[in-house]
């Protein structure tokens, strides 16, 4: 794979060339992740959680999300697509999501299966392990399916790490399930076989780089939406509809936009939240002992759900449409494969084989005592700052500033409005020092 | 750092509901930027929480105080207000004096002082009808792993 192995791995990334050094990505970024340095904005490692919210934010088109492309399936003699939920959003009505899941047969591959499958499949899981383990929870119980929400929790709210709900995603599940069928059916090894999810957003490509609680992806890529789009309405005339290619029911295809996955985890009293900033506020919440009665709440990063991805062409809220009317088209035909696919496979099949671990990115400093001297350092510091959060030093807000001045990364004059008072002081000294005349040309009672 | 550690005062206005929590907020990050451990920040964010609301439902103004040390938190919640008759029933959990308008609210189901009890290490409650409600609490950092 044609990416640096850094100690993250990052599908949003910096085009350097087109950054004009603005601010608007620095304050847009959940994480706080984004500082401006000599012009240009970079991006901190270990805060970013690849939601994408600077590549929606930035008027320059400066940040991008990096994908496998579909070149890259050619390394493989058996190739499978498998769609996210939300695809089929993207096309309008005369395009019938089972010819759009057939398109995929021209663009090179052999095989597909929609992880709306899959999540027919974690669904059930879910469901089983939310009761059967009512007791032993942390409540509310929270998705494991957006993995910038996951992220977000490991770095920003690392305490709420074991409400995570520790269930495979719906890609993984389904990406498990086609490599061991085709290897089985056909007599394939599984290296032979690559399995390219065809993903709404970056941080679900940043998960089969880096996977997130399981040790490895049965992924093998993930290429943009936005690829595939043009080369599916290229090629529909062409294609023929090939029965029985389209395998999840509405419940799984409803998972594609807001509200599908609480919709088909059946316990009682369950919250659907989402876009990044609302899903920070929630967990703010659920920090402070609120939501005690919610069992379990499906958490998006982006408006209306997966449909609002940034790797996604048609507008949100017509594609959230758009998955609606098909989830109800589709119905529960094939409620009876999902079922006999459910059953084939253990519990353990569908959890988290690792502990999804907190990774929190606001410690001040390893040592406690040295923590709170430079918290108080940056208090101190904070209360001189104008307080605007201007955005000019190329912090997000002022307290980041005075933190990164704290920590070394940052000087206190880098603050313009520091800088304008130092000039102006020294503007009035000089000032002063002009007036100043030799003792020679004074006039008797001036300048004494 | 000297001996006496961090000390900050949050003012809470009574009734103020679009800005409850904040206090409790920044009590919260404060504790997460000095990494003090995640069961004791926990049972901060739920205690001071509750103490917030408690100012917010039922007195005039207040505020909380909090002296963080490395080993232990300190949090005075002070208010002047109507004060509590009974501190010890007040204790007692669904035991609550609230107004239906609060209850209204989702407030008030006499679980707020139980709660902050349940989540500290050490509670005392002082009060005098008319004048006003003092409640500390402390954590240790060593301290009691579960109770919220």
């Amino acid at each position: 794979m044609e990416y640096e192995l850094n100690k993250y791995f990052h599908s949003v990334r910096l085009v350097e060339d087109k950054c004009k050094g603005c601010t608007h990505c620095i304050r847009t970024c959940p994480t706080e992740a984004i500082r401006v340095r000599n012009g240009k904005a970079t991006i901190i490692e270990e805060k970013c959680i690849d939601c994408g919210e600077c590549i929606r934010t930035c008027p320059n088109d400066a940040k991008i999300a990096f994908a496998d492309t579909l070149e890259s399936i050619k390394k493989y003699s058996y190739k499978i697509a498998i769609p996210a939920p939300s695809l089929v959003g993207q096309f309008s009505k005369k395009y019938k999501l089972e010819k759009v899941l057939s398109a995929f047969l021209f663009l090179g591959f052999d095989e597909i299966l929609e992880v709306g499958f899959g999540a027919d499949l974690v669904a059930r899981a879910a469901t089983e392990y939310l009761q059967s383990q009512a007791i032993f929870l942390s409540k509310p119980v929270i998705s494991s399916a957006c993995p910038a929400v996951v992220k977000l929790i490991q770095v920003k709210y690392p305490g709420l790490a074991e409400n995570i709900l520790p269930m495979q995603s719906p890609m993984e599940v389904t990406a498990h399930f086609i490599k061991e069928d085709v290897s089985r059916r056909l007599g394939m090894g599984k290296a032979d076989i690559g399995v390219f999810f065809i993903t709404p957003c970056p941080a679900k490509v940043t998960v089969v780089k880096q996977p997130v609680g399981t040790n490895r992806s049965w992924v093998d890529g993930a290429i943009a939406v936005s690829e595939t789009v043009n080369n599916i309405k290229m090629n529909f005339n062409r294609v023929s509809e090939s029965a029985g290619v389209q395998k999840a029911s509405n419940g799984g295809i409803g998972w594609g936009r807001r509200g599908g996955e609480a919709a088909t985890v059946k316990v009682p009293n369950k919250l659907s939240v989402d876009g990044i900033h609302h899903v920070s506020s929630v967990l703010e919440r659920i920090e402070a002992g609120g939501f005690k009665g919610i069992n379990f709440i499906e958490a998006q990063a982006c408006v209306g759900g997966c449909v609002g991805g940034v790797l996604m062409v048609e507008n949100p809220f017509m594609a959230k449409l758009k998955v609606d009317i098909v989830s109800e088209q589709v119905g529960e035909k094939n409620e009876w494969l999902i079922e006999k696919a459910y059953k084939e496979n253990p519990r353990e099949y569908y959890l988290l084989t690792e502990k999804i671990k907190p990774r929190p990115i606001g410690r001040l400093d390893a040592d406690m005592g040295e923590a709170m001297r430079k918290l108080q350092e940056i208090e101190a510091l904070c209360a001189e700052l104008p307080g605007i959060d201007c955005g000019s030093c190329g912090c997000p807000t002022c307290r980041a500033f005075a933190e990164d001045v704290v920590s070394g990364m940052m000087m206190r004059m880098d603050c313009l409005f520091d800088l304008r008072d130092r000039v102006r002081s020294l503007a009035q000294e000089i000032s002063a020092l002009a007036e100043k005349l030799p003792h020679a040309m004074q006039e008797k009672g001036a300048n004494q | 750092m000297d001996l006496h550690g961090i000390y900050k005062e949050f003012p809470v206005k009574g009734g103020d509901f679009a800005r409850a929590g904040e206090a409790a907020g920044k009590l919260k990050n404060i504790l997460k930027q000095i990494g003090a451990p995640y069961g004791v920040i926990k049972r901060v964010a739920i205690a001071s929480y509750e103490m917030e609301m408690n100012i917010v439902l039922y007195a005039d103004e207040g505020k909380l105080c909090v002296n963080i040390k490395p080993r232990e938190v300190f949090i005075v919640a002070r208010d002047r207000g109507p004060g509590i008759p009974n501190t010890e029933k007040a204790m007692e959990e669904g035991y609550s004096t609230a107004s239906a308008e609060i209850r209204e609210m989702g407030f008030g189901a006499g679980m707020g002082l139980p709660n902050i009890k349940k989540a500290s290490d050490w509670m005392q409650i002082d009060s005098e009808v008319g004048v006003g409600t003092c409640v500390q609490i402390k954590f240790f950092f060593n301290g009691k792993t579960d109770g919220v």
